[in-house]
């Protein structure tokens, strides 16, 4: 069985844990709980005839009191970052851990995952905007929590970029 | 339980561990990811008893990846190893290629959470007022946006009547800019007049249901006009404080007061195309010295044309002598018109001049001049074809500068016929003429003159009359108006002093204009006796006061003499407290 350690990444309240919820447990929860340290949770998904074992670092927010610690993405196969489209500065928080993410292990398969897109009409990021990440070389997704909208794609996804490596 | 045979580092810190109460657990792994021993509290991190050789990955999923080190030990804070268990992870190299994985049981997580909750929250619940505030600071200005475009000044006045806001649009208004109006008391700000002030304090001070929208002029300082209708609302959020909204209507004014202008000529009132051919007559003949016949029913304005004539002309500024000379006998009327010579006759104590002699340079407007004894006629010809006059007992002929204006609401013509009038003074009176039309065929402008007349009544009696209802219009244009303007003047009259509300109705209406006008027809044509009657219930209404019957039946003075004459009503007819006195 092969396994893979990615890691959730992105501002606090972005949606980190309800996505990993919404995937691993299908569940869907409105109460905010914030993350501390690190919780780890394992899927296995199918990649054509190859099951994957996927393990999956939510790491707690980005705030300005306190950065990810470099030692969590250790060992990590790829990463999700996750913004909140309607707030706008949690793109410009994934852009920032993206580039220490790269300075530290280096180009990985990772993937933007533009959540909570069952509030769209709020949104604080446009299309431009959208189309300026791709040209920048993201592999963006719109995805719901709440709805489950993309999320299983979105690991899926990931996960073939993963063992493609 | 500590294996004595681990590095001594690792052994110094889980000893240290079990001092501070801790309780730690232990996994040794060796180079190749398999597992070579475990010790301490290792159950509380949810790994039970670990086969040797086992790979590590079977049961420490956390550890995917983590091996092997590059010499460094990697501190993993905050793992959550199972549900509502935290540890911090410490992973050593050991000096002969092992690693030992240190977990230790921490608390910490749980004081973090609630400190890193509460943080969280606080920062979106700041996220969302600041985009509140952005939200309402856009509506504010989308509102005042829209209230500029739309022309409407807004202001708030407080308790004590300052300003504490003030719209944009405002700026035109006032002398200095907006920023500056506000705190000071509005009566200082707007440029509107003092009678304007009252009335908005008065509204102001009003409740709710009573307020209405009034008209304000308002001059800037500039010299510029403008008018605003003000609406005046209770602040929802403070009852205290008024907010007022003018709507700026002074393109609508000016239309309306050009239409007043065009509609408008000195004291005529009409919009119709008749009136409108009379105006034009008057702006032709008041342009040129000829005498001037106007022709008309009783009531249709025949002094107010004359007047018209007279201001337009460039005899304005001197004098307008009004002569009516219905019910006057020969003498009196010749001695008013020419003046006397004292002792000339009995009653001449001293010399007199007469109206002609009054209206040197001006104009004199002879009234029912068809009424107007031979005798008189002969001395107004020699007047018209001399320009002199002589008084009374006098030879010596006075030269003057008069225009004479006559009217009548007789045939001229059948006067001549029967006598009753000179030829030659026709042909002299009747050089320019103008025929006023009767109100009932040009019921166009009854509209306009109730409009007009409903305004005055409203500054005579003080009472706040707004409108007529449809049916009391109605009434207005069906009626035949046999007294023409005058009577509809007078009819307004009766209603506003009848009117109990801000509306005139059909009950407020005299009662001939809701008899029908057939009803009135067959009144008028009945004949003599029917008039006489009608003539005898003013005059007794009246108290014998003539001036008050006339006004009551719609005519003028001269009309009530000449029936009167014509009915032959004498003092006697009357009971005594409706007797008079008959002049001449």
């Amino acid at each position: 069985m092969i396994k893979k350690k990615i890691c959730m990444l992105g501002a606090f309240s972005v949606g980190k844990t309800s996505l990993v919820q919404k995937f691993v447990r299908s569940i869907f929860s409105e109460k905010y709980l914030t993350t501390v340290g690190v919780k780890v949770d394992k899927k296995e998904v199918q990649i054509g005839d190859q099951p994957v074992d996927l393990l999956i670092w939510d790491i707690h927010g980005e705030d300005i009191t306190q950065d990810i610690s470099p030692s969590y993405l250790r060992g990590s196969s790829g990463y999700i970052l996750v913004v909140d489209g309607t707030r706008r500065e949690t793109l410009d928080a994934a852009t920032s851990i993206a580039s220490r993410v790269r300075s530290a292990l280096g180009p990985l398969p990772a993937i933007m995952l533009l959540n909570k897109s069952d509030l769209e009409g709020q949104w604080e990021i446009d299309d431009q905007t959208i189309e300026s990440l791709t040209r920048d070389g993201w592999l963006t997704l719109k995805t719901s929590a709440k709805t489950g909208m993309g999320v299983e794609a979105a690991f899926q996804r990931l996960a073939r970029d993963l063992i493609a490596v | 339980m500590i294996d004595e045979s681990m590095p001594q580092p690792i052994v110094d810190e889980l000893r240290r561990l079990c001092v501070d109460r801790r309780h730690p657990a232990y996994v040794q792994v060796a180079a190749d990811g398999t597992i070579r021993g475990q010790g301490g509290e290792y159950e509380r991190y949810g790994i039970g008893t670990l086969a040797p050789d086992e790979p590590v990955g079977h049961q420490l999923d956390y550890l995917e990846g983590m091996l092997p080190l590059s010499g460094e030990a990697v501190f993993l804070p905050l793992v959550q190893v199972m549900p509502e268990v935290y540890a911090d992870l410490h992973l050593f190299p050991s000096d002969d290629g092992d690693y030992v994985l240190l977990l230790d049981a921490t608390a910490q997580a749980y004081h973090l959470f609630d400190i890193q909750q509460n943080a969280n929250e606080l920062s979106l619940l700041r996220r969302q007022q600041t985009n509140l505030i952005a939200e309402i600071r856009k509506i504010q200005g989308d509102l005042l946006a829209v209230l500029n475009q739309l022309q409407i000044v807004t202001a708030i006045v407080n308790e004590r009547g300052d300003l504490e806001f003030l719209s944009a649009s405002a700026e035109r208004l006032l002398s200095g800019p907006v920023a500056e109006a506000l705190g000071r008391p509005w009566e200082r700000v707007l440029p509107i007049t003092e009678e304007d002030k009252l009335r908005v304090r008065e509204l102001l001070q009003a409740p709710l249901g009573q307020r209405r929208r009034i008209t304000l002029n308002a001059v800037t300082h500039r010299g510029r006009h403008f008018a605003f209708e003000l609406d005046v609302r209770d602040d929802p959020r403070m009852p205290a404080k008024r907010i007022l909204c003018l709507y700026d209507v002074t393109e609508v004014y000016d239309l309306r007061q050009l239409l007043e202008d065009k509609a408008r000529l000195h004291e005529l009132i009409g919009a119709s195309d008749a009136m409108h051919e009379v105006f034009q007559l008057i702006r032709d003949v008041a342009a040129v010295d000829a005498t001037v016949l106007i022709e008309g029913e009783t009531g249709t304005g025949k002094e107010l044309v004359a007047r018209a004539i007279h201001a337009s002309s460039h005899r304005k500024d001197k004098p307008l002598i009004v002569v009516n000379s219905a019910g006057l006998s020969d003498s009196l009327i010749n001695s008013q018109l020419f003046g006397h010579k004292k002792g000339a006759f009995t009653d001449a104590s001293s010399d007199q001049e007469g109206f002609f002699e009054a209206a040197d340079g001006g104009t004199i407007f002879l009234d029912e001049i068809g009424d107007i004894p031979m005798n008189t006629q002969t001395r107004i010809l020699r007047a018209l074809e001399q320009k002199e006059v002589m008084r009374i007992g006098e030879t010596k002929a006075r030269k003057v500068d008069v225009r004479i204006i006559a009217a009548t609401n007789k045939s001229l013509n059948d006067e001549v016929a029967r006598g009753n009038f000179r030829l030659d003074l026709l042909y002299r009176l009747r050089i320019a003429r103008i025929n006023l039309p009767p109100l009932r065929v040009r019921t166009d402008d009854i509209p306009l003159l109730v409009s007009t007349f409903l305004k005055q009544s409203r500054a005579a009696t003080g009472k706040q009359i707004d409108e007529i209802d449809q049916d009391a219009m109605r009434a207005f244009v069906d009626y035949r108006w046999p007294g023409n303007v005058r009577e509809l003047k007078n009819a307004i009259s009766f209603a506003a002093i009848h009117c109990k509300g801000p509306i005139i109705r059909v009950k407020d209406l005299p009662p001939e204009l809701t008899e029908g006008p057939s009803r009135f027809e067959a009144r008028r044509d009945a004949g003599t006796d029917t008039e006489k009657e009608r003539i005898l219930r003013a005059l007794e209404s009246a108290g014998g006061n003539r001036g008050e019957a006339a006004r009551m039946l719609g005519i003028g003075r001269a009309t009530l003499y000449r029936r009167m004459k014509a009915c032959m009503i004498i003092p006697g007819d009357l009971p005594k407290s409706a007797q008079w006195k008959p002049e001449g």
